[in-house]
C-alpha cells in the first residue's frame, strides 16, 4: 500500500465498484413476495422481454410461466403470461389469466377488452358477453360502451344496445364506430330517417370509413335507393376487398333490384 | 483548541442572517413558495423577519464591526490585503445597511428575476468574512508537513455511526408522531432493522472510501494536513450541493441551471465561511495542525483520552434531539425535506462524536488496505442482502410484497429513506418526467396572456329570481372524516344533518392536490396552466363573471391567493379583514358572516359568500401544538384534526340554522366543500405538496339546492370535481347549456338525465398545485395512476379499496397514461396559447 500508485488506485477502484453496484448495475426489485432471487427474476425478465421483442411467442413461454409462478400475483407477469398465450392461441388459457388480471391488477379496467376478446375467439359468446359487461359496469368508457352495446347486438339484445349506443355517442359525439353502431341498430329497428342521417353524417366527414359505407348501403337498400346503395357498396369492397358483409349487403342490392326489375318488366330479370 | 463562545456566537449570527436573507429572497422567487410562504404568511416568523430586516441589518453591521475588532492583535499582524478587505467587507455592509434604510427590499420583494439576483447577493458579506480569514490566516497558520493518516480512526468512527443512526431512526420509526408509527410484526421489525442497517453502513463506509482518497491525493503534497483541509472543506460544499440538488430543491419545485447556481453558491459561501470560522479560532491556540481532517471537523490536534461518559451524554442528547426534530417535522414536512436534512445533521455529528471518542493515528496508516477491503466486504454483504430480501421477507409474513414494506419503513425512517432515494434506480427514460418538470411551477419570467373562459356562448342577465349562494371551502378536509362520508364518523351530526337536506356527490375529486392551484379552478370552472398565476386573471375568473352579470352582493373571504384571483368590486365586501391568511377560523366566518346578513335591507339582491377556513391545515394544527381540543376518543382517526373538526360542525350547523331561522335556506345554493384532502400518516406520510395520493384528491362535496330546483336530476355516484361547481352554478341560474370541453367542469344537476351524458369522460387529469407529480383518474373515479417526477417513480391505485401505498405498473400502462398526461397538459397549454412546453 505504500506505492503512491496503488495507494491512489485502491480507493479508486473501490469507489467505481461501489458506483457499479449501486448506480450501474442495481439489483432490481420486482416487488417479489416469493420464489426467486431477484437477480434470477431480472435474467429471465430481461430474457423474457427480448424474445417477445422478436416475436419468439413459444420460446418466451417458459420464462413467463416461472416468473407467474414465483410471483403469481403480480399483475405485471400475468398481464405477460395472458399476451403470450393470446399470440401463440391458447386462447383459453389467455381468458384464464385475464380473469386472474382482473383479480390483482391495480388497474383492472386495463385488461379489457383482451378478457372479452379471448373468450370471443373460443366463440364463447355468453361468456365474452359477461365479459364485456364486466368491463362496462368497471370502467363505462366509451371503448367498453361500444364494445359491450357490439356484443349485445350480435346477442339479437338491440334494444339494450340502443340504449348504449345513444349512451356513448352523448359521451362521445365525434366517436365514429360508435355512430355507426347506433345507425346500424336503429336501421334494424326500423328507424331508418335517423339512422340514415347519423351514416351520412359520419361519411361526411369519413368517407372511407367502410362500416359506416356498409350501413349506408344497407339503408340505401331498404329504401329502394339501389344506386345510391350500390356506389356506397361497391366504394367500400373497393377499400375493404374482403369484407363478406359487403359481398353480402352488395348480393341482396342485386337481389332487390332484380326483384323489383321482375315486378316491373317481367321475364327480364337476367338483364341485371 | 480553546473557544471563545461570544465570538463563535456572533459569527453563527451573522451567517445565519444573510443566509436567511438569501433563503426569504429565493423563497420569494420560486412561484410556489412565494404564494404559499410568502404572500400566504404560513410561517409568520419568516415575514416578521423580512419585516424587521432593516433594523436587523443595521444590527449586522454593528456586529460585524465587533467581530473584525475582536482579534486587535492579530489585526495588526495581517498583511495589507487583509486590512484592505476588512474595510471593504465593512463599507459594503454599512452601504447596504443604508441602501435598506431607503428601500425596503425583503418586505416589498415581488416573485421576480430581482429576486433571485437579491437571494445571490446576499452571500457576500458571508463570502467577504471568509475571504478575509483566508487571507489573513492561511498563511501565518502552522500545518504539519508530516503524513499522518487516520483511515483506523475514520473507518471506526464510520461503523460507529452507521450502528447508532441504524438503531435511532429504527427506533423513532415505531414511535408515533402525530398519528400512529410503524406497526409490523416481530420478524417484519428484525428485517427492517437489518435492511436499515446494511443500508446506513453502506453509506457511511463510502463516506470513509471517499475520506482515504482525499487522504491519499493530500499526502501528494508538501503540506498534507493543509492539503487535507482543503480537500475535505470543498468535499463538504460539493457534499452540499448534491443535498440541495437532490433533496431541498425538489422539495421545493426548484430545478435547473438557476438552482444549481443557488446551489452552488450556498455551499461555496457556508462552507468557506466555516472554514474560515475554523482558522479564526485555531489561530489564537497556535499549535501545529497535523490532521487536516481533525482540524475541519472542529478537533483538536492530539487525541485526547476518550471519555466514555462525555460520548454517552453527547450522544444521549443527539438521540433526543434527532427525535425532537422528527416529531416536530413529521407532519409538517415538504417531501420529506426537513426530516432528511435533520438526518444529514444527525450523521455528521454523531460521526464527529465516535470520531473524537476512537481516534487513534500512528504515524502512517498501515492498514488502508484492509479497511479498504473491510468497504468492498460490506458493499458484498448489501449486495448479497439485498439479493437474498425477497427470501427473507417471506419470515415476516406479510400481505405486503418486499418492495411495498420497504416503501412502507422508508416513510417512517426519515435516515433510511435518505439513502434508500438515492441509491434508486434511475428512470430508463426521462423524457417524459423532463416533460412534467417543463411544463409546472411555469415561472414568471414566462409571460403568458390570459385566456377567456367562457362557459356559456352569451352570458347575459337572467331575470327569474336568483338564489342565494353560500360556499364554504374548508382547507384540506377529508371526506373519510365526515359521516355522510363515512358511518364509523360520530363527531359531524350537523354536517350529516345537512347532507340529509342535499346532495351528496359520493365520488368528488379536486384536479389539484394542493390550494395553489385547486382554490383557483374552482372559480375558473376548469383547469388552469401550470402557473401561480396568469395575470390578470379576470378573463378566467368564470364564477366572478357570473356574480357580476346577476347582480350578486358578494362576500368573499380574499385570501392571499384569491387576492389575485378575486378582483375588488363594489359589489364585493371581504370577510375576515385584519386576520392572517392562516388564521381564517370557520366559526368567525361565519359568524361575521351572519351579522352581514342580519344588515341587509329587505329587498336585498341574491346574496354570494365564499370562504375558506383554514383551521384543519396541517400547518395550523402543528402550530397549536398538534393536540386534540377535546378529551373525546376518536379511535384511529386524527384526534387534533377531528376535534377541531367536531367544532366546525357545530358552527356550520349554527350557520344553517341561522339561514333556515332568517327564511334563507330553502331559496340558497349552500356548498360544503374542500379544495383537497390531506394526509394524515398514511404510510408515514403527512400534508399536502408534492404528491397525488387518493387521501389527498378525493374531497367532500355536498350541495343544497333551493326548493325550486330540487326537482333537477344529478346522479351522486358519478365523477365530480370542485370543478364543476362554477357550471353548476350557470345551470343553476338558467345560463345553459355550458361548453361542453375537457378543460371545463360540468354541471352536476340538469333538468333531464341525458344532458349528463355528453359532459362525461373517461379519463380526467389530475396534478399536484406545486410539483411536477401529475396523475390520471379513470374508470369513473375506480383508478388512479400516477407519474411522479419530483421522485422519478410512478403508482397506480385502485380506489375502490383502501389502497393506500399504490402499486407499480408495467410498461404499456405507463405509456398509456403518460399519452394522456402528455396530451392534457399540452391541451391546457393550447388552451392558454403556451407554447414553451412541448
Amino acid at each position: 500500500m505504500d506505492t503512491p500508485f496503488v495507494r491512489f488506485a485502491f480507493p479508486v477502484a473501490v469507489l467505481y465498484l461501489f458506483y457499479w453496484a449501486l448506480f450501474l448495475n442495481p439489483v432490481m426489485d420486482t416487488g417479489a413476495t416469493a420464489g426467486l432471487s431477484t437477480d434470477a427474476t431480472r435474467e429471465i425478465l430481461e430474457h423474457c422481454k427480448q424474445l417477445l421483442a422478436e416475436k419468439k411467442f413459444g420460446q418466451a413461454l417458459p420464462d413467463a410461466l416461472r416468473l407467474h409462478q414465483a410471483f403469481p400475483e403480480n399483475h405485471i407477469y400475468i398481464d405477460q403470461l395472458a399476451n403470450i398465450y393470446g399470440a401463440l392461441g391458447r386462447f383459453a388459457e389467455e381468458a384464464a389469466m385475464w380473469e386472474k388480471y382482473l383479480l390483482y391488477a391495480p388497474m383492472p379496467g386495463e385488461g379489457c377488452p383482451q378478457i372479452a376478446v379471448a373468450y370471443k375467439k373460443q366463440n364463447k359468446d355468453a361468456e365474452a358477453l359477461n365479459a364485456y359487461e364486466r368491463c362496462y359496469t368497471m370502467e363505462p368508457n366509451s371503448d367498453n360502451i361500444l364494445f359491450y352495446a357490439e356484443a349485445l347486438e350480435r346477442n339479437g339484445n338491440r334494444a339494450k344496445a340502443l340504449t348504449l349506443y345513444q349512451q356513448g355517442v352523448k359521451r362521445s359525439p365525434h366517436y365514429a364506430d360508435m355512430i355507426v353502431g347506433l345507425a346500424r341498430v336503429e336501421m334494424f329497428m326500423d328507424q331508418i330517417a335517423d339512422a340514415r342521417k347519423r351514416v351520412l353524417e359520419v361519411l361526411k366527414t369519413s368517407p372511407d370509413n367502410v362500416d359506416a359505407l356498409l350501413v349506408a348501403g344497407m339503408v340505401c337498400t331498404r329504401t329502394g335507393e339501389y344506386a345510391a346503395a350500390q356506389k356506397y357498396l361497391q366504394h367500400g369492397l373497393q377499400l375493404s376487398p374482403n369484407y363478406q358483409d359487403l359481398r353480402i349487403a352488395l348480393a341482396r342490392v342485386f337481389q332487390s333490384k332484380r326483384n323489383t326489375s321482375a315486378q316491373i318488366y317481367p321475364g327480364s330479370d337476367t338483364a341485371l | 483548541m480553546k473557544r471563545p463562545l461570544p465570538y463563535i456566537a456572533g459569527r453563527m449570527v451573522f451567517a445565519v442572517f444573510f443566509l436567511l436573507t438569501s433563503l426569504y429572497c429565493l423563497l420569494a422567487f420560486i412561484p410556489f413558495t412565494y404564494q404559499q410562504v410568502v404572500k400566504a404568511h404560513l410561517l409568520p416568523a419568516l415575514n416578521q423577519f423580512a419585516e424587521l430586516h432593516p433594523a436587523l441589518h443595521g444590527g449586522m453591521l454593528a456586529l460585524v464591526l465587533l467581530l473584525l475588532c475582536f482579534d486587535r492583535q492579530a489585526a495588526a499582524q495581517v498583511p495589507r490585503a487583509g486590512r484592505r478587505l476588512r474595510m471593504c467587507l465593512l463599507i459594503y455592509v454599512a452601504v447596504e445597511s443604508g441602501f435598506l434604510l431607503f428601500r425596503h427590499v425583503l418586505a416589498t420583494l415581488e416573485n421576480s428575476n430581482a429576486s433571485y439576483i437579491y437571494s445571490l447577493l446576499a452571500f457576500l458579506p458571508i463570502l467577504g468574512l471568509a475571504l478575509l480569514d483566508w487571507v489573513e490566516l492561511l498563511p501565518i497558520v502552522s500545518w504539519s508537513h508530516s503524513r499522518h493518516d487516520e483511515d483506523r480512526s475514520i473507518f471506526r468512527a464510520a461503523c460507529w455511526t452507521a450502528g447508532f443512526v441504524t438503531l435511532l431512526y429504527g427506533v423513532i420509526a415505531y414511535i408515533p408522531r402525530g398519528g400512529s408509527g410503524l406497526v409490523t410484526n416481530f420478524p417484519a421489525g428484525i428485517f427492517a432493522m437489518g435492511v436499515s442497517g446494511v443500508t446506513h453502513a453502506l453509506a457511511l463506509i463510502a463516506f470513509f472510501v471517499v475520506l482515504n482518497l482525499l487522504m491519499v491525493v493530500a499526502s501528494w503534497f508538501a503540506k498534507p494536513a493543509l492539503a487535507q483541509f482543503l480537500l475535505f472543506y470543498l468535499f463538504g460544499a460539493t457534499v452540499l450541493w448534491l443535498v440541495f440538488r437532490g433533496v431541498v430543491f425538489p422539495g421545493m419545485s426548484f430545478q435547473g441551471w438557476r438552482a444549481d447556481c443557488y446551489a452552488a453558491a450556498f455551499s461555496l459561501s457556508l462552507s468557506a465561511y466555516v472554514a474560515g470560522l475554523c482558522l479564526r479560532l485555531h489561530k489564537r491556540t497556535g499549535e501545529e495542525i497535523r490532521s487536516g481532517f481533525a482540524f475541519s471537523f472542529w478537533v483538536g490536534s492530539k487525541p485526547g483520552n476518550p471519555r466514555f461518559r462525555r460520548t454517552l451524554l453527547a450522544l444521549v442528547l443527539l438521540a433526543l434531539c434527532g427525535y425532537g426534530i422528527a416529531a416536530a417535522t413529521a407532519r409538517n414536512d415538504w417531501n420529506y425535506l426537513l426530516q432528511k436534512v435533520a438526518a444529514i445533521a444527525v450523521w455528521v455529528v454523531a460521526l464527529r462524536i465516535f470520531y473524537v471518542a476512537v481516534r487513534r493515528y500512528p504515524a502512517v496508516s498501515r492498514r488502508s488496505g484492509t479497511l479498504l477491503l473491510c468497504s468492498t466486504g460490506i458493499l458484498f454483504a448489501y449486495r448479497g442482502f439485498q439479493m437474498a430480501q425477497t427470501q427473507l421477507w417471506t419470515l415476516a409474513h406479510s400481505k405486503q410484497t418486499c418492495a411495498q414494506f420497504l416503501q412502507t419503513y422508508a416513510g417512517y425512517n426519515a435516515s433510511f429513506k435518505l439513502i434508500f432515494d438515492a441509491i434508486a434506480p434511475e428512470p430508463s427514460d426521462g423524457n417524459f418526467y423532463r416533460f412534467l418538470t417543463k411544463n409546472t411551477n411555469i415561472p414568471r419570467s414566462i409571460p403568458i396572456s390570459p385566456a377567456e373562459v367562457k362557459l356559456v356562448e352569451h352570458l347575459s342577465s337572467e331575470t327569474r329570481s336568483k338564489p342565494n349562494i353560500f360556499i364554504v371551502v374548508i382547507d384540506s378536509l377529508r371526506r373519510d372524516y365526515l359521516s355522510p362520508y363515512n358511518s364509523e364518523v360520530d363527531f359531524t351530526p350537523n354536517i350529516e344533518r345537512f347532507a340529509g337536506e342535499s346532495v351528496v356527490m359520493k365520488n368528488a375529486f379536486t384536479h389539484y392536490g394542493g390550494t395553489g392551484l385547486s382554490e383557483p379552478s374552482i372559480w375558473v370552472g376548469g383547469m388552469m396552466v401550470h402557473k401561480q398565476y396568469v395575470t390578470p386573471f379576470a378573463p378566467m375568473n368564470a364564477l366572478q363573471k357570473l356574480l357580476e352579470t346577476d347582480g350578486y352582493r358578494s362576500f368573499v373571504t380574499r385570501d392571499s391567493i384569491l387576492q389575485t384571483v378575486v378582483a375588488p368590486s363594489p359589489n364585493l365586501t371581504e370577510l375576515d379583514q385584519g386576520i392572517g391568511g392562516m388564521n381564517y377560523d370557520l366559526c368567525t366566518s361565519l359568524d361575521e358572516l351572519e351579522q352581514r346578513l342580519t344588515t341587509q335591507p329587505a329587498n336585498h339582491p341574491p346574496l354570494f359568500a365564499y370562504t375558506q377556513p383554514q383551521n384543519i391545515h396541517i400547518s395550523v394544527i402543528n402550530r397549536e401544538g398538534a393536540k386534540s381540543i377535546d378529551n373525546a376518543n376518536y379511535r384511529n382517526l386524527y384526534a387534533p384534526y377531528a376535534s377541531r373538526l367536531r367544532r366546525m360542525d357545530g358552527c356550520f350547523g349554527k350557520f344553517v340554522d341561522t339561514l333556515k331561522s332568517r327564511g334563507l335556506y330553502e331559496n340558497s345554493v349552500v356548498i360544503l366543500t374542500a379544495d383537497h384532502g390531506d394526509s394524515l400518516g398514511e404510510q408515514g406520510r403527512w400534508g399536502h405538496a408534492y404528491t397525488v395520493y387518493p387521501e389527498i384528491m378525493r374531497v367532500p362535496l355536498i350541495v343544497h339546492l333551493p326548493a325550486a330546483l330540487i326537482s333537477l336530476y344529478s346522479n351522486p355516484r358519478s365523477v365530480a370535481f370542485s370543478t364543476d361547481i362554477t357550471p353548476s352554478l350557470y345551470y343553476l341560474l338558467g345560463h345553459k347549456p355550458t361548453a361542453i370541453d375537457p378543460m371545463y367542469g360540468r354541471p352536476l344537476f340538469t333538468e333531464r338525465a341525458g344532458e349528463q351524458a355528453a359532459y362525461q369522460r373517461d379519463d380526467y387529469l389530475v396534478a399536484s398545485s406545486y410539483g411536477a407529480v401529475y396523475g390520471i383518474l379513470s374508470g369513473d373515479g375506480r383508478s388512479l395512476f400516477v407519474s411522479d417526477a419530483v421522485n422519478y417513480k410512478d403508482y397506480a391505485f385502485d380506489l375502490t379499496s383502501n389502497d393506500v401505498g399504490g402499486s407499480s405498473v408495467n410498461s404499456s400502462t405507463k405509456a398509456k397514461y403518460e399519452k394522456k398526461i402528455r396530451e392534457g397538459i399540452l391541451a391546457i397549454n393550447r388552451f392558454y396559447h403556451y407554447k414553451g412546453g412541448e
